[in-house]
């Protein structure tokens, strides 16, 4: 009997001890990761407009999201960023979106995913030829390839999928302007899935924040 | 009932064969390799799984909602997850040694090994986290068949891999490679071939 | 006196007593993350973390536990450590937070780690069990570094996300889960190799 109040005795101080040592890290560090989230989101709406634009959030409702932001230049409206997400293979992808009133998107920019390492997570994947034997110097990294190519295409549109062309890193300009004159991009090799994921939302949810904004207007 | 069939057939397919635990998500392998020199041993210990699994499927998922989250200490939630992962283990087993002699005599010895089976806990992370399928939450119903696939899943790759194991245990394999380096390699050509899976899908 | 142990004790934990290609142990998370070196090594240094702090807390608290609920007090402060890591992960690099996964709140069962709990700090002194907790740790870096340099290379012609050999088509496969598998097959060889040989050496002097 006094061996199990012991053993009670025991396994009730240590775990009241580690709630408390739990309790304290997290009472430390709860502002720094909440700090964290936000910020990642307000890098990807930085990202997905040119530079020198002045963002304010927005608040929706209706036929729009319940939060988006608009970017104004020079007191000038040039577009709105909308947070979108999807399943992909095996996660949910959510990107930021950045397009301007006629329905072109100004960019992309991927905010958290879990796909496959080596397929559907390339979706982040900067292409940058910089070699471990000589890693100083060459070309700086810019933005991932896979969200590069939708620059420029139609949100209001359908955003076709070319399977035939190989991945967008390794195209030459000129079929680039043939892929942005057919509003497609290129796919990740193998890892179709996720691409149709961001392919479907935009056009399905984008496009029609877009729609959803030229008609209020007109009102 | 706001889960569909269809939603409960998907997750049971992904989870036993395209994300099947072992050969796709690298969970629970050290029993993986620890107890399929044998398929007797395979099949008991992929049952206590199976069964294992669903239980704290369901448990877990009730905790979560009705404790963890209701109470906003989310942050608990890795402890509290082992530590009832861990007393369920022992309840089953004074349970069964009392209520089902003949199942605890088939199941017993595995159980002990269990709590620190990674897929247990695994699956039970995997449950507080989204469905891909529907795109929230996983419900009651759905965490269950979930627990009970993921479970079937790791069983089936067990028992496949102690059938392929007994056979090799015949073959004139390099010295160097001999044991748990061959065992590497029968499993990653089961990968290989459970990577086949991947292309089946109900996504569009 | 001091460093030559320690240099002993180093070779203890990397190479004649290494958790993962010698022992077997802590396999899931040595196969799921080790698609990069970036990812491997992130692992690697989290695992350390809890080895160590939990090590130390076990060989302290370890005279005033009774026997019988040895193992859940065990759980219990490896489960605090892994919170605290997580927590602390998702505050300062939130990257790897997303990169890792559920394989941060999976340290809690890394047979290493209550492993070497059992085995060395529930019967040495605090000191000793974090110089233990160190050299295991840094023993299972040491091979998630291996296994996912030779994936990352032969997956992504990648080390560190730098480009390795200009014009080099790279097998998806090494990254994918197959690849893991081959991986810890090939290194498991060479060190049994290796191991064979050294036998050799010693019959014949």
């Amino acid at each position: 009997m006094v061996e199990m109040a012991k053993m009670i005795v025991a396994l009730t101080i240590i775990s009241a001890l580690a709630g408390l040592a739990i309790g304290a890290a997290y009472d430390k560090t709860a502002e720094k990761i909440a700090e964290q989230g936000e910020r990642a989101k307000q890098e990807a709406i930085k990202a997905v407009f040119s530079q020198g634009v002045v963002i304010k959030e927005e608040k929706g409702g209706g036929a729009l999201p319940e939060k988006y932001w608009s970017a104004t230049e020079n007191g000038k409206l040039v577009g709105y960023a909308f947070e979108v997400s999807e399943r992909g293979y095996s996660s949910e992808i959510k990107f930021m979106v950045g397009v301007d009133q006629t329905g072109k998107i100004l960019g992309l920019s991927v905010l958290a995913h879990n796909e496959t390492p080596g397929l559907g997570s390339r979706m982040t994947e900067v292409a940058f030829y910089k070699y471990v034997w000589y890693p100083i110097g060459g070309d700086e990294p810019g933005k991932p390839w896979f969200t590069q190519q939708f620059e420029g295409l139609s949100s209001l549109k359908n955003i076709g999928i070319n399977k035939s062309l190989g991945e967008w890193h390794n195209t030459d300009s000129a079929t680039r302007a043939k892929l942005r004159e057919r509003n497609e991009i290129t796919a990740i090799t193998g890892s179709t899935i996720s691409t149709v994921a961001v392919t479907k939302t935009i056009s399905r949810d984008v496009g029609g924040y877009v729609r959803a904004l030229n008609t209020l207007e007109e009102k | 009932m706001t889960d569909s069939l269809t939603g409960i057939v998907q997750i049971s397919i992904a989870a036993v064969l395209i994300q099947n635990f072992v050969l796709a998500r690298f969970l629970g392998l050290c029993p993986f390799f620890g107890v399929s020199k044998k398929l007797s041993s395979a099949t008991g210990m992929g049952m206590a799984v199976v069964f294992v699994m669903t239980v704290a499927s369901m448990i877990t998922w009730w905790i979560n909602k009705a404790i963890l989250i209701d109470m906003g200490v989310e942050y608990l939630r890795t402890i509290v997850f082992i530590l009832v992962i861990a007393s369920l283990v022992q309840l089953l087993e004074m349970v069964l040694q009392k209520f089902t002699p003949a199942l605890y005599d088939s199941l017993g010895i595995y159980l002990p090994l269990i709590t620190t089976n990674c897929a247990i806990l695994g699956v039970a992370i995997i449950n507080t986290g989204i469905n891909v399928f529907s795109g929230t939450g996983y419900s009651f119903v759905e965490s269950t068949v979930n627990g009970a696939a993921s479970g079937i899943g790791f069983t089936l790759a067990l028992v496949l891999m102690a059938g392929l194991r007994e056979r090799l245990e015949l073959a004139d394999i390099p010295k160097s490679l001999d044991g748990l380096p061959i065992a590497f390699i029968t499993a990653g050509l089961m990968a290989l071939a459970f990577l086949g899976f991947s292309g089946l899908s109900f996504f569009k | 006196m001091a460093s030559v142990s320690l240099v002993k004790e180093i070779k203890r934990g990397v190479i004649t007593e290494n958790p993962i290609l010698i022992l077997a142990l802590g396999l899931c998370p040595s196969l799921a993350v080790s698609t990069s070196v970036k990812n491997g090594l992130g692992m690697g240094l989290a695992a350390t973390f809890v080895l160590a702090f939990s090590n130390v807390i076990i060989s302290i608290i370890k005279g005033w536990i009774p026997d019988k609920v040895r193992i859940p007090c065990f759980i219990v402060v490896i489960a605090t450590f892994v919170s605290i890591l997580q927590l602390l992960i998702k505050a300062y690099v939130p990257l790897l937070d997303e990169q890792l996964g559920i394989f941060i709140p999976l340290i809690v069962v890394n047979c290493i780690i209550l492993g070497r709990a059992e085995a060395f700090a529930s019967k040495n002194n605090p000191m000793r069990s974090l110089v233990d907790g160190f050299v295991m740790g840094l023993g299972f870096t040491v091979s998630l570094l291996i296994l996912s340099c030779i994936r990352e290379f032969l997956g992504s012609n990648k080390l560190w996300d730098l480009l390795v050999v200009p014009n080099f088509k790279p097998m998806t496969a090494m990254i994918l889960a197959p690849g893991g598998f081959f991986a810890i097959a090939f290194v498991m060889g060479v060190v049994n190799w290796v191991r064979g040989w050294k036998k050799k050496e010693v019959k014949k002097a």
